[in-house]
């Protein structure tokens, strides 16, 4: 706007002081507005809001940004956690606190308020002041003085104002659900790696079990009483087994190191333990029923788009308003003569809408709500197939680490005894009776596998859902948005009902029935789920 | 001694013609040592009339001493209108062949094998089958002269017998000796199964000394792997179950016999394809007879060892000697063991100690088996898989007896009131020898070595 403002020169003017006086009223009439529409101070709790969310949705909390004076008691925090064996919990905390990346991230926190802030004030003033001095004898120089001030920006300042807080509303809640991503990165990679570790006891044992194969061929080879290949068939499975026991402990370094990395540790922080055996699975599973609507509800990705579209429909709005006049801006002036006589007055600038009547910014705003809204409504079928297949996943794998405890262990156990029988009865020799044991081992491994891949996509559930089971205790328990005003105006804006994201409140769904686990058991129900509120943020 | 040809020849010299028409008809059992040709079965056929019979069937203890078949019976039979009548029912059945070790066999009229037949040369027997099989079958009487349509062959000289069926053969007897009947249908799995028996038939008159005591055995092999409840069939030459009469030592009943008792044993073996060596402990014996006729008294010679191949019959005869418990075994020794599995590496001279307590970190319970070979194997009471038993053996007074499989024992004991014995001359088992004092085998004493100047 700075390069079409339009000077309208009043020449000649006497008193001077008057119009100082008029400028500086102006800015005091004009400022205390620009002030009381960005009061109270823009943004300050929303660290506030994200630490609410966390905890609300993960039973975690997050490190204060930017305060310098709590880095101490968190580095005696994190060490206290590290001592000794480190839970999941632990790890994630840890990764809440620590994780540098996530602490940039919340710095975007700050940049967004900046920018809100900017919105919220009105452009300044601009004085232009002109001194010339006539060559002609006994003649004053000439003075002109004049202030421009851009009238529409003090007229769409609210309009404005609402699209830069809600824009900040979307920053939030892209922040709020890295954090919460986070939260469960760190999950999934403390599920593997103790998997890891787990199986990596296991391979041991296949290890040891293929070392007495291979010391019993040894023994035999010694007597004279098996051939060299006989032997050497016995410890080529010794070394096979030596070299898949290496390889499971490099995977497991890498496990380690990333989460080292998500927890952001280093140095001697590195040195710490972690239980060497998965946790078993609850005894009752979180039932089906509602998911989908619940996750629609709940994901913080999906309501920075619902967010998205109310701010590109105020943007809609504003182009519409100024279409005709995207510009107006008014000037008082003031000029001095060389005879000393003062000419005032004043003048408004504006673009005759002759050519460019706004069709093009008001179509694009139009099309830019378009493609949100499509935006939210794929995003939507997405979060709902997501919650599907974790589920459908966690039950398998349920279903799958079952299997091996009713069947596939049982039987492998038993064929080792059998093994053992006819080992007695000499029908089946003492490598066959190892392998037959090495047999057992992996199936037990192989048990490890289903159960990480169990608790993996348990955890995939918890992202899908946009939230941890232990902090949500179900949208009938208690109506989780009714009376929050800020959801329910986007509601309105948010695309027909019958799309996948009309059930946005599962209570409008129908069948959202969905009960917390026995883990999730007594959760106060008030406070996570005004948290899990997407919109109250 | 009279041979059977002139044992044949005499007779009808006594019967005045009339024994058998045509006289020399019936003696076609040895043919390969006769001076006769081999007369055409079927014109034997035409000219047994039973109604022109001059023998009435043979008696038990009247015209022959029955034999006793260890661990099996004899078959009952009827006289209808002069014919032996016999019924054989073929069917599946439990069988043990030791205790601790059963199977499902096939056998016939509850027994396998099946019950050991018995009649006299000149009877003539009709022999009902009823096959209670799933499968057919048919049976063939082997080493019988007799016209071809009654040999049994499934598919060459008649129909098989269906399940269900019930068939009738029916033919006079021509000869005497130690014969056998058997499965001639799906050989492989009917015999595999236990489808076979003994057929004893006594010379009309006696060709010589008739013998105290007469036993017949069958030996067969069979497939049975541990832990199994049905013979595998289709083993072909690792055969791991080694019997008399369908029985595995300790399984099989001892021969009680009275010292200075002359004694036959008949052996037939219907084994897959193994030959067995059996042999007989502190007695020499002669071989009298195979399945194809009595040996020519300047043929014979003395052994301790007969060797029986597959698909024939010996009969050995000696006169029972010193008081004991004598062996009577296969010499082959794999087949005096029971159930071995083959596939195990040789742990002779292993050193095991140690491996054995890594093992056993691992595998609670394991231990190396036969690092100073099998010998202690039967005693270990280790756990087996079920329905098996220890590769050999059974306690004995003295100590554990380390044989299995083709192992009897021959109990030569003096007359003696309290031996028990039943119509067909078995003896109950008078239980283990008592020795006379100082002739039992022990332990050198020192004094012994140094008289005798051994340095050990
Ligand atoms: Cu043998």
């Amino acid at each position: 706007m700075n390069n079409n403002r339009c000077f309208i020169s009043a020449r000649g003017g006497t008193k001077r002081s008057s119009t100082i006086v008029g400028f500086i009223f102006i800015l005091f009439l004009v400022q205390p507005v620009a002030m009381s529409v960005a009061a109270p101070a823009p943004g300050a709790d929303a660290m506030q809001d994200i630490q609410n969310v966390t905890t609300g949705r993960t039973g975690y909390k997050l490190a204060p940004v930017n305060e310098a004076q709590c880095e101490e008691t968190i580095q005696y925090a994190i060490s206290c956690l590290l001592e000794n064996s480190l839970s999941k919990d632990e790890a994630v905390q840890i990764a809440l606190l620590n994780n540098r990346e996530l602490q940039a991230r919340l710095a975007d926190l700050g940049i967004a308020r900046g920018d809100l802030i900017d919105a919220g004030l009105l452009k300044n003033p601009l004085l232009d002041f002109l001194y010339r001095k006539s060559n002609a004898p006994d003649t004053l120089a000439n003075l002109e003085w004049s202030v421009t001030l851009d009238f529409l920006n003090l007229l769409t300042l609210p309009l404005r104002r609402a699209i830069a807080a809600s824009e900040f509303e979307t920053t939030k809640l892209e922040i709020a659900n890295d954090v919460l991503n986070l939260a469960f990165d760190v999950q999934s990679a403390y599920y593997n790696l103790q998997a890891a570790t787990q199986a990596g006891k296991m391979y041991q044992a296949a290890v040891n079990a293929s070392k007495a194969a291979y010391d019993g061929a040894q023994v035999l080879h010694e007597a004279g009483n098996i051939t060299d290949l006989a032997f050497h068939q016995e410890q080529a499975i010794y070394e096979e087994q030596k070299l898949l026991l290496a390889e499971a402990e490099t995977e497991t370094v890498a496990l380690r190191e990333e989460l080292n990395m998500l927890m952001g540790l280093w140095g001697n922080q590195v040195a710490w333990k972690i239980p060497d055996k998965l946790p078993e699975m609850p005894a009752r599973e979180f039932q089906g029923a509602g998911l989908e609507s619940v996750a629609v509800y709940q994901r913080l990705d999906l309501a920075s788009i619902r967010q998205d579209i109310e701010t590109l429909a105020r943007e809609s709005g504003l182009q519409d308003a100024t279409r005709l006049l995207p510009e107006l801006s008014g000037q008082f002036a003031a000029e001095r003569d060389t005879d000393g006589s003062w000419l005032r007055g004043g003048g408004v600038s504006l673009p005759i809408p002759l050519f460019n009547q706004g069709q093009g910014r008001v179509l694009k705003a139009q099309a830019k709500l378009n493609q949100a809204r499509h935006r939210y409504y794929a995003k939507a079928v997405n979060i709902r197939s997501e919650v599907r297949k974790a589920f459908a996943q966690m039950r398998k794998n349920r279903e799958r680490v079952r299997y091996y405890d009713k069947i596939m262990l049982p039987l492998r156990k038993r064929m080792v005894e059998e093994s053992h029988l006819l080992f007695n009865s000499m029908d089946v020799s003492p490598f066959e009776l190892l392998a037959s044991k090495r047999e057992e081992i992996n199936a037990q491994r192989d048990r490890t596998e289903a159960l990480r891949a169990y608790w993996v996509a348990r955890s995939d559930l918890e992202r899908a859902l946009g939230g941890s089971f232990q902090c949500y205790t179900g949208p009938n328990s208690t109506p989780p948005n009714e009376g929050s005003q800020s959801n329910d105006k986007i509601r309105k804006r948010i695309p027909s009902g019958d799309a996948p994201s009309g059930t946005a409140n599962p209570n409008s769904g129908g069948s959202a029935t969905g009960k917390a686990g026995t883990d999730g058991s007594g959760t106060a129900a008030t406070g996570s789920v005004a948290a899990s509120s997407g919109g109250a943020i | 001694m009279i041979s059977r040809r002139n044992l044949i020849l005499t007779g009808a010299a006594l019967a005045g013609g009339t024994l058998l028409n045509p006289p020399g008809q019936i003696l076609a059992q040895t043919p390969s040592m006769g001076d006769k040709n081999v007369t055409d079965p079927d014109s034997v056929q035409s000219t047994v009339n039973v109604g022109n019979r001059t023998f009435s069937p043979g008696k038990p203890g009247v015209d022959y001493r029955p034999v006793v078949t260890p661990n099996l019976p004899t078959l009952p039979w009827q006289i209808v209108n002069g014919i032996k009548v016999f019924h054989l029912v073929v069917e599946e059945m439990w069988h043990e062949f030791t205790p601790g070790l059963e199977a499902i066999c096939w056998g016939y009229n509850g027994h396998v094998h099946g019950p050991t037949l018995e009649a006299v040369e000149g009877d003539r027997v009709r022999i009902y089958v009823t096959n209670k099989l799933k499968a057919p079958t048919t049976i063939h009487w082997h080493g019988f002269l007799l016209p071809n349509g009654m040999d049994g062959v499934g598919g060459l000289t008649q129909k098989l017998i269906n399940s269900g069926q019930t068939f009738k053969y029916e033919f006079t007897l021509r000869q005497h000796g130690s014969l056998m009947y058997h499965s001639h249908h799906d050989e492989m799995t009917q015999m595999g199964m236990g489808l076979m028996g003994s057929f004893i038939i006594h010379p009309r008159e006696p060709v010589w000394d008739p013998p105290d005591r007469d036993f017949v055995f069958m030996l067969s092999e069979w497939r049975l792997d541990n832990g199994t409840y049905r013979p595998n069939i289709m083993e072909m030459s690792d055969f791991n179950l080694l019997t008399f009469n369908a029985k595995a030592f300790p399984g099989t009943e001892p021969l009680v016999v009275k010292s200075g008792e002359r004694v036959r044993i008949r052996i037939g073996n219907l084994s897959a394809i193994d030959n067995h060596p059996i042999h007989l402990h502190g007695h020499s014996f002669t071989v009298m007879e195979t399945d194809g006729g009595r040996i020519p008294e300047s043929a014979r010679w003395p052994e301790t060892t007969m060797f029986v191949p597959v698909g024939t019959t010996r009969t050995i005869e000696f006169v029972a000697g010193a008081p004991g418990d004598w062996p009577l075994h296969c010499h082959m020794t794999h087949h005096t063991m029971n159930q071995m599995g083959h596939n195990t590496p040789n742990t002779v001279g292993v050193r095991n100690a140690a491996y054995d307590k890594e093992v056993q970190k691992i595998i609670p319970g394991y231990m190396t088996m036969g690092s100073e070979g099998m010998g202690d194997m039967g005693m270990m009471h280790m756990a087996m898989p079920e329905n098996s038993v220890a590769m050999m053996g059974a306690y004995g007074p003295f100590d554990y007896i380390t044989m299995g499989g083709m192992f009897t024992v021959l109990k030569v004991r003096e007359n003696d009131p309290s031996l028990k014995e039943d119509a067909s001359g078995k003896i109950t088992d008078p239980g283990w020898y008592q020795h006379p004092e100082g002739t039992i085998a022990g332990p050198a004493s020192v004094d012994e070595l140094n008289q005798d100047g051994i340095k050990v």
